[in-house]
């Protein structure tokens, strides 16, 4: 008996080579538990060996393999190729991203604008805390539950390049550093709101985004950025108006 | 062979991007509603003096005119999805937490809806039908 097979059309761009990207065909064995990582682990091991592109864990929590698949942002590790089947699967690099080879893209710029949210609790009092055992800063479950969702973002970054608006517009803060900059503004435990709100409340932050709402739908931990965003432009408003109507407040 | 190239390939994003998923082109489709809901705004504002003077009467005026009707007609379909659109968005929008659980989005939504449904009946019984003599 035969063994079934299945087509992957890859995009492949080898810098000094290509002027611009071309789509290679492979082929290789169809399994039912095969996801396109496999697939493409397949042809780097058997078929060709230059071919790059990005994975670690390969079980859906680094964030190292996402790709195009079939035109959609995906975790290359949790995309069935029975999907697809029998059609062939289409792998590209992420949308919105220069291409530094094949299937890899320049994460600079993500990895700049993420430390300019500074993604980590600010505490203003930190060095007249008393800090070790019995001194924790304690959270309830309830207080959690108003972030939890938006720290599991795994910085996979398939919010941008599923987002219209940060492929016209670079320069936008994108849906990931906006979502982990909510998660530390809404933790009970953090003090560095103020230090945040001048880069998410920029032009090129919250007020770039026109809620296309696609970052949501396409993440794969379930993150909902379009909310931190909108959540935030709605506090940053509030913010105005008690500035305008209590002038004297201290917010 | 070519001459190296700067590293760093980005591919630019095609005109019709909003025709590759159903989702982008509602989002476009959201967004050209509004479009309708101003400018019939801006219209009717524009002839409100007309309309105070007795036009809806005069078969010369603007406002009485077949097309005005019928660009109505469609502007208020536009609007009623535009509305449907925004409502659906309040629980994304808005947080609340009442004791330890947040409130579900679905019961924001509906709220709007509720309210939306309460806002028509007032305008309609206590403004508008005394208006027209009911």
């Amino acid at each position: 008996m035969t063994e079934s097979t299945i087509k992957l059309a890859v995009t492949r761009y080898r810098p000094g080579q290509d002027r611009e990207p071309t789509v290679q065909t492979y082929t290789v064995p169809y399994h039912d538990d095969w996801v396109v990582l496999d697939a493409l682990q397949y042809v780097k091991d058997n078929i060709d060996g230059t071919l790059s592109f990005r994975w670690s864990c390969h079980m859906g929590v680094c964030g190292s393999c996402g790709m195009m698949v079939d035109g959609t942002p995906k975790l290359t590790c949790a995309a069935f190729l029975r999907e697809s089947y029998p059609r062939e699967v289409r792998v590209e690099p992420l949308a919105n991203f220069p291409v530094v080879r094949d299937l890899i893209v320049d994460i600079d710029d993500f990895m700049h604008k993420l430390s300019e949210v500074k993604p980590y609790i600010i505490r203003e009092d930190l060095d007249s805390l008393p800090l070790g055992l019995g001194h924790e800063l304690r959270q309830t479950p309830a207080e959690l539950e108003d972030f939890k969702q938006f720290g599991m973002c795994i910085n996979c970054m398939l919010c941008y390049s599923a987002c219209p608006v940060y492929a016209m517009e670079p320069k936008f803060l994108g849906p990931a550093a906006i979502a982990l900059a909510h998660r530390y503004n809404m933790d009970s435990r953090d003090q560095g709101r103020n230090q945040r709100m001048p880069v998410i409340g920029s032009s090129e932050g919250i007020w770039e985004c026109t809620f296309v709402g696609e970052c949501s739908v396409v993440c794969p931990k379930h993150v909902d950025p379009a909310a931190a965003i909108q959540r935030t432009k709605l506090a940053t408003t509030n913010d105005w108006f008690k500035s305008m109507l209590m002038p004297w407040g201290n917010r | 062979m070519h001459a190296p190239l700067a590293p760093g390939y980005r591919p630019a994003l095609s005109n019709g991007w909003w025709l590759s998923n159903r989702r982008y082109f509602l989002y476009m489709v959201r967004e050209l509603t509004a479009v309708f809901a101003a400018l019939w705004a801006i219209i009717f504002v524009t002839q409100l003096p007309q309309i105070t003077a007795g036009a809806y009467s005069n078969p010369a005026s603007l406002v009485s005119s077949p097309l005005w009707f019928a660009f109505s007609l469609v502007s208020l379909a536009f609007v009623l999805y535009h509305a449907w659109t925004a409502f659906n968005a309040t629980g994304t929008l808005i947080y609340l937490r009442m004791g330890p659980k947040p409130i579900a989005g679905g019961s924001l939504n509906a709220a709007m809806f509720i309210a939306w449904a309460l806002a028509t009946f007032v305008i309609a019984f206590v403004f508008v039908t005394p208006a027209i003599g009911g």
